[in-house]
């Protein structure tokens, strides 16, 4: 094996592995904060509990999208990795 | 150097001719496919736009209707009512407001009747007084001039007595002034 | 089953639904339309005025959308009832599916999840062209008259992209949340819950947790992509451009 496809395997196991958690610590930050916003809101209005809540699935849809455009990547990734059985 | 060409995706299956891992195809993107997926979506929103929203759009609007026109004659019904109740109300008062004129007119003619029984009564009772007075005056009128006849046949009686006795003039004056005096009586 | 189960298996490993064939997810899908369109049928049927209880559920999600797309876009959004309402109960249907044990949920395939985003964008940019006119459709895109004159080919060209992200988001959004669930569940049932059933003979569901929070995201998803086609058709035929920055970039 090359020394040059070595390193571009390793990148890529390092990339398939670090990848997802990396974006699951970002979203992960974002709606605690999101939610937490929310929350507060609710808590000095409960009378719009309601298009708050709303609002907050929305937002917590959004950001948890961008995890999921990091796992779609992961799974592209996934499939490049070479299989290890048998060597 | 680095050969990545084998290890990147390519952006569209077709240029590798095929089965040559694309990105498409690692995606399992086949656009016949997709295609059907589309006019199926399409077909089902039209079943259901026909079928579905638009029956129950009507009859949402139907009933809303329905309620609208029940609102309107509850309130409706409630208004005659109301007005049915003044009149009512109205007519009553009417009604007290003539028994009681009534009542005073009647209060009124039996204090007219009263008074007027009052008044022939005390007319009446002056009639009497005043037939009761002329008796009187006349009984007392009819007595004097019997008295006076009386007077006058006494007055004869005593001239003969004295005239027979042949009294002097001073008794006999004195008689006549007794007599007169005694005679003045009433 | 142990066919099946491998076949599944196979799936999970090798990613993004190359091995089961696509046009098993255009049956599935099928299948939920056509389940969907039972349930509506047997909800309109024989309509009362006194409703009975599924003709309550249809109309409480009229009444519920209607007053979403009132909120949402405006008042002339009423229009938008019947798409918004579909799109919903469709993915919903779709997603309840994959928890169903042979069923895999139809929108856990991107050929299912692309043909709804680009039913919805086309039919936002059709109706952005028929209420603001071409010219003004086209203005719009490059904030004329908003913006200094020189600025606005580059914001033509960043809403373009942005126009083009509006589907890819949209799918991908829902179809990685879908073949996710199904891909933690396959994951935990053949790498855990198998092994151990074949050692001690306990049927232990460890997939289950995913299949409560599978149930949410059923839910979830199908209202964000429901509420994401009526917030881009507001974005694309409100008649006011002050209201602009509540919902821009909205992907």
């Amino acid at each position: 094996m090359e020394v040059g496809t070595g390193l571009y395997l390793m990148g890529l196991a390092l990339a398939v592995g670090l990848g997802l958690p990396l974006a699951v610590i970002g979203a992960g930050l974002g709606q605690g904060r999101a939610v937490a916003g929310a929350m507060e809101g609710m808590a000095r209005q409960p009378e719009m509990a309601g298009r708050i809540q709303t609002g907050m699935i929305i937002g917590l849809a959004f950001i948890e999208s961008l995890v999921l455009f990091s796992f779609v990547i992961f799974f592209l990734l996934q499939g490049r990795l070479p299989t290890v059985s048998g060597q | 150097m680095l050969q990545l060409y084998p290890y990147l995706p390519n952006l569209i299956g077709a240029a590798e001719g095929g089965k040559g891992g694309g990105l498409l195809e690692l995606l399992g993107i086949d656009f016949n496919i997709l295609i059907i997926q589309l006019v199926g979506f399409l077909v089902l929103l039209w079943f259901m736009t026909r079928y579905f929203w638009k029956p129950i759009n009507a009859m949402l609007e139907a009933r809303r209707q329905d309620i609208n026109a029940t609102y309107d004659k509850i309130e409706a019904d409630r208004r005659a009512m109301e007005q049915l109740r003044t009149e009512y109300e109205a007519r009553l008062a009417q009604i007290e407001a003539e028994a009681r004129e009534r009542i005073q007119q009647a209060v009124g003619e039996a204090q007219q009747l009263r008074d007027q029984i009052v008044a022939d009564a005390r007319r009446q009772a002056d009639d009497i007084v005043a037939r009761a007075q002329e008796q009187a005056k006349l009984e007392s009128e009819k007595l004097r001039s019997e008295l006076q006849t009386y007077v006058a046949d006494l007055t004869l009686a005593a001239t003969e007595r004295l005239l027979r006795e042949a009294m002097t003039d001073e008794r006999h004056r004195r008689l006549v002034q007794e007599f007169i005096e005694t005679a003045e009586v009433r | 089953m142990d066919g099946q189960l491998n076949a599944l298996w196979v799936w999970t490993q090798t990613g993004i639904g190359a091995n089961i064939p696509p046009p098993v997810f255009s049956v599935l899908s099928g299948i939920a339309a056509l389940a969907l369109l039972l349930v509506a049928l047997a909800a309109t049927r024989n309509m009362q005025r006194r409703p009975g209880w599924l003709q309550n559920l249809a109309e409480i999600t009229y009444e519920f959308f209607d007053n979403l797309a009132v909120s949402v876009v405006g008042e002339h959004g009423r229009k938008y009832v019947p798409l918004a309402g579909t799109i919903f109960l469709f993915i919903l249907f779709s997603n309840l599916m994959g928890l169903i044990p042979p069923g895999i949920a139809p929108t856990a395939s991107l050929n299912t999840t692309i043909a709804l985003a680009l039913i919805v964008i086309v039919y936002v940019q059709y109706e952005g062209i028929r209420a603001r006119g071409l010219g003004g459709y086209l203005k719009h895109f490059a904030r004329w008259g908003e913006v200094p004159v020189l600025l606005s080919p580059l914001l033509f060209v960043i809403e373009i992209v942005s126009e083009l992200a509006k589907p890819v988001s949209l799918s991908i959004r829902l179809y990685a949340n879908m073949f996710g669930k199904e891909q933690v569940t396959m994951a935990l049932i053949t790498a855990l819950a198998m092994p151990l059933f074949k050692a001690t003979f306990i049927p232990l569901p460890i997939q289950f947790p995913v299949l409560l929070l599978g149930v949410l995201v059923a839910g979830v998803q199908a209202f964000v992509f429901s509420i994401l086609t009526l917030i881009y058709l507001a974005l694309a035929t409100e008649h006011h451009e002050e209201h602009h920055g509540e919902h821009a970039h909205a992907h």
